[in-house]
């Protein structure tokens, strides 16, 4: 289909790469002397050359949303230089948006905007001083007596802090909830979670100890210090993508008297065993959403096994506030985890009595 | 000299590009099907390719500081793959940091670290929504009664919003002079200068209108609304490198109710004929500042013409708070702008009548 639009993640001022309705990119990249160029979507259309030297290629159809890719140039693996840079996939490099009919929700509006802000921490036990990024709602500035719950978000395996920001738009997300009146306003707080030393496949080496560490004794209570936060467990929750899902689930079930919510986007389930095993589960626990993008989970089961339907639904029946959530014709990807955040953060915080038993 | 060290630049994990204590840097690059690969220094050695497929690939030495760099491939421009990517020279690209000599300055230290906030305002005459980079103190969140002067910070041609916060490292600058008591605290406002629809050599058809009215009747009012900042005119600073400094004199001396310290970083200069035809000039600028690259000043005058120098000592005799700043071995590059932001800083607000709370 020939409605070709340069995407929304170009460098200004670049044409290409283009996307069409179909969802497919076209890259156009100049290389005269060049034999070869490809991009590193499978199943994408050969890239042609023409006489001034511009190299021209299509990819397969693409799911709405956010990707990662990189361009091969003669067996060099290189950013396109018409994109702008993203980290994930273990390196800054380019993305691309093809435009989902839902795109709304982290538009940019005329709304009053939060402030995302670039924040240094000391860590003692890294002996380091660690970047986190933390939003503030809009009317932060003005409110100055008033507090907000907060909500630790973290990125997956080959992403860092700029995740959920930059690829994410965890602040249009939450800016257009707020206005809309469907979120309460809360603090966001998004830091490295230290996923990238474990090799791709070497998961069973990874310690959650350095992390939790980092974010339960130093970034905790350095926010609680820095910030106007509610700092009491009913007002803090945590949710991570994928690795950081993991992550999630087990700082979360190591320190319920620190969080109250908890969230897992491609990233496991709580399970009964899980209820049963951990120490006033039921008590301290007032939220547990899990969410998986629809192609992760055809056929019922995830890539790991488990069936997190049946685990969220078990939950349920245990008096739990237990939600699941399907994003449609998306797989691991970030549409999955915008729509994600979209469906959370109306849940956190919310008044409620003490949760049923 | 083999003293190679990755840049601090680089991509996590990426051990290319290194530089030694000649400020040479060493670039790798693995292109094996490529008859020729090249880096955008001049004067650099030729890229030589081993069994591997690896290309390696020298530079002369380069100054001090932070360099923009494209790699080409077999005619492609492209990033390097090994750097992290800066917004300059029209395009997120490839930058390189060579170590200088006084790099504590803009050092990650042990000490209070102000935050860099990252605000959308909305722009009716641009009918778009803008991002500015808003630096606040180390201790902006601990006096809540508290208000503040600023400095409005422009980039240059090529550059944006982002360039003071990355490659200038204006927060780190000032958060060290603060906590050196070298400076006074206050807010830094860093938004885009509106400088890259003009054609390089096409600046006699730029006007300042367009970001004079972003600037001024947008950007200052959304500041002084949603920040503690001190809002009359002893309070208020602007500056800005080179085409940043060329806006920040014609924005300045039109608006000299509402700017009182002037900063030109490579940026132009205010000669005599400049006080005199400028309606109260003497009586409301308590500081003007210029500075250059001392490479930029080698036989004596600018570029562009003109005897930055001169002017300033023309400013002096005639009673004007001038001062003259040249950066010893370097050109017109980052270097020379964060010395000059770090010689600049303490020297603002420093007026005894300003209002203290």
């Amino acid at each position: 289909v020939d409605d070709w639009e340069p995407a929304s993640t170009n460098q200004p001022g670049k044409e290409f790469p283009k996307v069409n309705s179909e969802g497919r990119v076209m890259f156009r990249i100049r290389a005269p002397q060049a034999q070869s160029v490809t991009c590193s979507f499978r199943d994408s259309e050969e890239f042609k050359q023409d006489e001034e030297g511009f190299w021209t290629g299509y990819t397969r159809p693409l799911d709405e949303g956010f990707h990662y890719y990189t361009i091969n140039i003669d067996g060099a693996e290189v950013p396109d230089p018409g994109s702008k840079y993203f980290f994930g996939a273990m390196r800054w490099g380019s993305g691309v948006e093809v435009p989902a009919h839902d795109r709304d929700f982290y538009a940019v509006k005329q709304t009053p905007h939060g402030q995302l802000r670039e924040v240094l921490f000391y860590s003692e036990s890294t002996e380091t001083t660690r970047r986190a990024f933390v939003y503030t709602p809009p009317g932060y500035e003005q409110d100055t007596d008033k507090r907000y719950p907060v909500l630790y978000l973290q990125h997956g395996w080959g992403e860092n802090e700029y995740g959920w920001g930059e690829q994410g738009h965890a602040n249009l997300i939450m800016d257009n909830l707020i206005a809309e009146g469907e979120a309460r306003p809360f603090i966001i707080v998004m830091t490295y979670g230290m996923t990238n030393e474990v090799r791709f496949g070497g998961l069973r080496s990874f310690s959650i100890e350095p992390f939790e560490t980092v974010l339960v004794g130093e970034l905790v209570p350095f926010i609680d210090a820095n910030f106007r936060t509610l700092a009491d467990q009913p007002n803090r929750a945590m949710a991570g993508l994928s690795m950081g899902g993991m992550e999630t689930r087990l700082i979360t079930l190591r320190n319920l008297d620190t969080f109250s919510h908890i969230g897992l986007f491609s990233g496991g389930s709580i399970s009964m065993d899980d209820v049963e095993n951990t120490e006033g589960f039921k008590e301290k626990v007032r939220l547990v959403f899990v969410s998986y993008g629809s192609r992760e989970i055809d056929g019922g089961r995830t890539r790991r096994g488990g069936d997190p339907r049946a685990d969220s639904e078990a939950l349920e029946q245990a008096g739990l506030n237990s939600v699941f959530c399907v994003s449609p014709d998306t797989a691991h990807e970030w549409q999955s985890w915008r729509r994600s955040l979209r469906e959370l953060a109306p849940l956190l915080f919310v008044d409620r009595t003490t949760p049923t038993n």
